[in-house]
């Protein structure tokens, strides 16, 4: 079979090297990695920067992280070279996984030295002055997502229905944010969206 | 059946999570924290601190310490399977049907619509999570730093954090009997 030839097994270990590399050495998120994603990609043939970028967009639209979504793409992509459709999605499991065990590895180790620190004064301290930190990334993170939500930059115009939709939504969660689960919001929402834009 | 619920919620999670790791809070608290009561909010808060901080996605990186939290290695297993698990089928789908120009009008206006929901979602998030956790004036002066150097210098947020870092061991050295009631 073409999809488990010694050819395509040795492309599934490259992906598997390859995006743990990416993920260990990816700190800040998402869009952090994509300098280290077009180097790796070029340097593996897999893809070419401008098709890469193609990527990025189809992978913030999806759901999901953008460094997930990007890593299963690409390892269609290397695995369809190799081993066909089933090699595809063979590659996407490779690539998936390869990127995700950084995370374990690094996740398990700290969860066991943060249980040793439990009262230690110096780690809490240390997290005194990082939780603020950390609300201002997720309120700058939810900026950005208003800013290219709200704001057409490309024909620099402002997209009411969108601010009008965020506004009734957020008068909702006001008074109903125990009986809703955002789930069934975003889900409205987006059918809204398909309705109304 | 506690592995597969870990492992179901943190699906619910992943396919309900748009536009990068951060918008996955509101998530976490409803499932978490409201349903499921596996964290409190101040947890989940460090858990986010910890995650960004850690290499790797963010997005990943919570779901990890979450399941390892709850159920050890296995549990951790199954929480990073569980958010990756929506993203792997909705693209290797999207893969083989379609090209990576796929820009269908349809879901361009349904993505528009779950965003202009996520920002409110994700103001009510920071909303609780400000009032839960900024209690006194040194946490205020740390997240009114904070916001000046990210919306107005664009620092990058690992330098960021590293400043947070040493603001709160900083005052620790500086005011510890001060410092020493505020610390939990």
């Amino acid at each position: 079979m073409e999809a488990l030839s010694l050819e395509a097994i040795q492309e599934y270990f490259d992906l598997f090297i390859t995006f743990c590399k990416i993920g260990f050495f990816s700190f800040g998120g998402g869009l952090a990695m994509v300098p280290l994603f077009v180097v790796e990609f070029q340097k593996q043939g897999w893809m070419k920067p401008d098709q890469f970028y193609n990527v990025l967009s189809l992978a913030q639209m999806t759901p999901g992280a953008i460094a997930v979504n990007s890593a299963t793409y690409v390892g269609n992509q290397a695995g369809v070279s190799v081993g066909g459709r089933l090699g595809a999605i063979i590659g996407g499991v490779f690539s998936t996984s390869g990127l995700a065990t950084p995370s374990v590895v690094c996740i398990v180790a700290l969860s066991e030295i943060l249980k040793k620190l439990k009262q230690n004064k110096w780690k809490q301290a240390f997290f005194f002055g990082i939780k603020p930190v950390t609300i201002a990334l997720i309120l700058f993170a939810g900026w950005k997502i208003a800013e290219s939500t709200f704001f057409d930059i490309e024909i620099d115009k402002v997209h009411y229905p969108s601010i009008v939709l965020c506004i009734i939504v957020a008068v909702i969660i006001k008074f109903f944010d125990k009986k809703i689960h955002p789930i069934a919001l975003i889900a409205v929402s987006a059918i809204l969206g398909i309705v109304l834009f | 059946m506690i592995y597969f619920q870990l492992f179901y919620s943190f699906f619910k999670i992943g396919l309900f999570t748009f536009g990068g790791g951060y918008a996955m809070v509101p998530l976490l608290e409803k499932e978490l924290i409201d349903n499921k009561k596996w964290l409190t909010n101040e947890e989940l808060l460090e858990i986010m601190s910890i995650a960004q901080m850690t290499p790797g996605t963010i997005a990943i990186n919570a779901a990890t310490f979450v399941g390892y939290r709850e159920k050890g290695f296995l549990g951790g297993i199954m929480t990073t399977a569980g958010v990756i698990a929506p993203s792997y089928l909705v693209i290797t789908i999207i893969y083989h049907l379609f090209d990576e120009t796929f820009e269908h009008p349809i879901a361009q206006k349904a993505f528009m619509g779950a965003r202009a929901c996520i920002v409110a979602l994700i103001g009510h998030s920071v909303w609780k999570m400000f009032k839960g956790s900024v209690t006194d004036k040194y946490g205020l002066g740390i997240f009114l730093i904070a916001c000046l150097l990210l919306f107005v210098f664009h620092i990058h947020p690992i330098l960021l954090i590293i400043v947070g870092a040493m603001l709160g061991v900083g005052l620790y050295v500086a005011l510890p009997k001060e410092m020493k009631n505020l610390l939990k």
